[in-house]
């Protein structure tokens, strides 16, 4: 009886076929925490000097940044474009439901000769409390934007990447790779619904 | 269809004539076997290749059954892909040192996948981790295939073997391949 066994294990396997092994999830290692010090006056509206620090002055953000100016006249200002730069928003407890994308009121100065390209491109990045892709639960919704060249407070929406707004967001963060030399200065950060 | 079975009996006819002068093969013999595959219906054209062991189990002087594995390239992903193929072998025609034979069978695909643990850096500075794991994968034996098969004895434990066989199969569409190997027998050729 034993001696059958293997033999006929082997041709059901053989005429079945089988897999094993599956591929197991993909799963995402938090990274550090922001907690906001500050409560923006409008929700997830950051204008102020006060609530902009929240986005410059934490242990994920990163390049040429300062912030200048008093009250909502504050901004931040990165002085080297054409480095990586990153500035991370708090943690959102409870997370904002509905957003559709980011909006910037920014000036962008290159100083590259005007034969060349004269924009500097920015992404947004959003943690979400549902996978915003079927094929990938780990993504982030990305949303972008190219710069264009403003001596005057600009606004701009980011265009959505793939994802579908709206959206519940637990955190976003907003930064470049660096391209073009010029000054980046970002009056105020803001969720659309 | 009625030809090929007619041609099938003729042959077998044809070798029970001259049963009385051949050898006798070892009960086993495992053999080292390169082989070259060409897709003749399929997209093409393009050869693949195949090197791996075969197991023959012979049965009786006009009966083996035969069982290989050959891992074949290129390949257009990193997995390892491999062939088999269950196959009866029925000789036609054995003198002292050659043996004519029908083979007939089937072959499956088998394919192993090994990924490595990856983490991804996220600019927020949180980590992506897409966890390591292996996987093999056994397809049913869809690809039924027929030929002929010459062994050489060359030595009191050792033959050659030559084979070519046409298979048909979804994946392989109509394809010919050809083979060649080093047999071993548990047991001497006499």
């Amino acid at each position: 009886m034993t001696r059958a066994v293997v033999p006929v294990a082997a041709i059901l396997i053989l005429t079945t076929g089988c897999r094993t092994g599956e591929e197991p999830a993909s799963y995402v290692i938090a990274g550090p925490t922001v907690p906001s010090p500050v409560t923006p006056l409008t929700a997830d509206v950051w204008d102020s000097r006060e609530e902009l620090a929240v986005w410059t002055e934490n242990v994920v953000a990163r390049g040429t940044l300062a912030l200048e100016g008093t009250g909502t006249d504050a901004f931040i200002r990165i002085e080297r474009g054409d480095q990586p730069w990153l500035v991370r928003g708090p943690d959102l407890t409870p997370p904002s439901a509905g957003v559709r994308t980011v909006r910037l009121r920014y000036r962008w100065q290159p100083s590259v000769a005007p034969s060349a390209t004269q924009t500097h491109f920015v992404t947004a990045n959003c943690e979400t409390v549902t996978s915003v892709h079927s094929f990938d639960p780990t993504a982030q919704a990305a949303a972008h934007a190219t710069l264009q060249p403003q001596s005057s407070w600009t606004e701009v929406d980011l265009t959505p990447g793939q994802y579908r707004p709206p959206i519940d967001v637990k955190y976003c963060y907003v930064h470049s790779q660096g391209a073009n030399r010029g000054v980046l200065e970002i009056d105020r950060i803001e969720f659309v619904r | 269809m009625t030809r090929l079975v007619l041609t099938v009996l003729l042959l077998l006819a044809a070798a029970s004539s001259v049963r009385a002068q051949q050898s006798t093969p070892p009960r086993l013999e495992l053999a080292a076997t390169i082989s070259g595959i060409a897709p003749i219906l399929a997209e093409g054209p393009y050869i693949v290749f195949g090197v791996g062991p075969r197991l023959t189990v012979n049965a009786s002087r006009w009966l083996g059954l035969e069982l290989g594995i050959e891992k074949i390239s290129p390949s257009e992903s990193s997995r390892i892909n491999a062939l088999y193929t269950t196959q009866l072998k029925i000789p036609l025609r054995r003198t002292a040192t050659k043996t004519l034979s029908l083979t007939a069978g089937a072959a499956g695909l088998v394919s192993f996948q090994h990924r490595s643990e990856v983490r991804i850096t996220r600019p927020d500075q949180s980590i992506v981790v897409h966890p390591s794991f292996d996987r093999v994968r056994v397809e049913p034996p869809n690809m039924p295939m027929v030929g002929i098969a010459q062994d050489v004895v060359t030595h009191r434990h050792a033959a050659v073997s030559f084979s070519a066989q046409a298979m048909f199969g979804e994946a392989a569409g109509l394809a010919v391949r050809g083979a060649v190997g080093i047999t071993f027998g548990l047991g001497s050729y006499r």
